[in-house]
């Protein structure tokens, strides 16, 4: 449903109708929102980072395969021009923000292995408390952005894995991987900050 | 379980922006069309009145050498002393053929091609109109 009215809007806006890319424009800024501010902060930096979008979007829209999923299109200009800033910003090294896990941990191998189900990862508990939202927007500050983008773009945009792919340019495989890796990052810094409180 | 922790992270992105931040990328991005279309405009109207300025001096003087050449000289016999033309018809090719300025005619040819793609451009770029982004 969402695809096909995204794609109705791009193949009016192509035919001639201008105000079809307002509305997209317009669309895209109310829902993504929230996903560019948990990583920039600062308004006025958000909004250059939608200016740039739009733009890259517009040059480009005329190659856009309509087969696809615009969405996932938009995520992943949107991404991108995300990360170039805060490479341009952070002093951390570029790697920091490229997979953020080098799968040298051992110990993270061994749970990923016999962990069966994604849910055990995470405590439970934390999410039924009430000041879980506060609780993990700290926790997440705390892991690689390529890590929060995945647990982002899953749980808060409902993308699946395949979609994320497409978003990050990176295999089904990978992405599985990259986002088990961060449940754990989140849940040691949650279980970390949890002991913290209680001492 | 997997609803919670849905639940927790969409009131995490779940921040909307000011509406008058539509209003302003879309103005913006107007602005930037805009400007990017009088830009064009000025490059190929540009282009288009400096190929016209440079197709003159190639109609002229491609002109000129043609009216001076000796063509027009033995066409005007065609007309005048038809018969004897045409009583003679495969020597007056031949003479024709060599008469004609195939330079003279390319060169011609060229500049009045280029006269016209140039007019053509400066006109489209000068009365063409599309509409902008309205808010």
């Amino acid at each position: 449903m969402r695809k096909s009215i995204d794609n109705d809007l791009i193949a009016k806006y192509l035919s001639g109708d201008e105000e079809s890319f307002a509305l997209l424009v317009r669309k895209y800024t109310d829902e993504t929102y929230g996903f560019a501010m948990s990583f920039i902060k600062k308004e006025d930096i958000v909004e250059d980072i939608f200016q740039d979008t739009f733009l890259k979007v517009w040059k480009n829209i005329k190659k856009f395969d309509q087969k696809k999923d615009f969405k996932t299109w938009f995520f992943q200009i949107l991404r991108n021009t995300i990360f170039d800033w805060l490479r341009k910003k952070s002093e951390l090294p570029f790697s920091y923000f490229d997979g953020g896990d080098s799968g040298d941990d051992r110990e993270s191998n061994i749970i990923l292995e016999t962990i069966s189900d994604d849910e055990e990862i995470l405590p439970h508990k934390l999410f039924e408390k009430k000041e879980s939202v506060k609780m993990v927007t700290k926790a997440l500050e705390k892991i690689s952005p390529s890590q929060k983008e995945v647990l982002l773009l899953y749980f808060s945009e409902d993308l699946n894995f395949r979609e994320i792919g497409e978003v990050l340019g990176e295999s089904i495989d990978t992405v599985k991987s990259r986002y088990r890796r961060a449940l754990l990052a989140l849940k040691k810094v949650l279980e970390n900050m949890n002991q913290m409180h209680q001492n | 379980m997997d609803g919670e922790i849905r639940n927790t992270f969409k009131q995490i992105t779940s921040k909307k922006p000011e509406k008058a931040l539509s209003d302003r990328l879309i103005l913006h991005l107007g602005v930037f069309i805009e400007k990017r279309r009088i830009n064009r405009r000025i490059t190929f109207t540009s282009l288009g009145a400096f190929g016209i300025i440079a197709s003159a001096p190639a109609l002229y003087y491609s002109g000129s050498a043609l009216i001076q050449s000796e063509f027009f000289q033995y066409l005007s016999l065609l007309l005048s002393d038809g018969k004897m033309v045409l009583s003679n018809i495969g020597d007056y090719a031949q003479i024709m053929l060599e008469s004609v300025p195939f330079m003279s005619m390319l060169g011609l040819f060229v500049g009045i091609l280029v006269a016209i793609i140039s007019i053509r451009i400066s006109l489209i770029q000068i009365y063409g109109q599309r509409k902008l982004i309205q808010i």
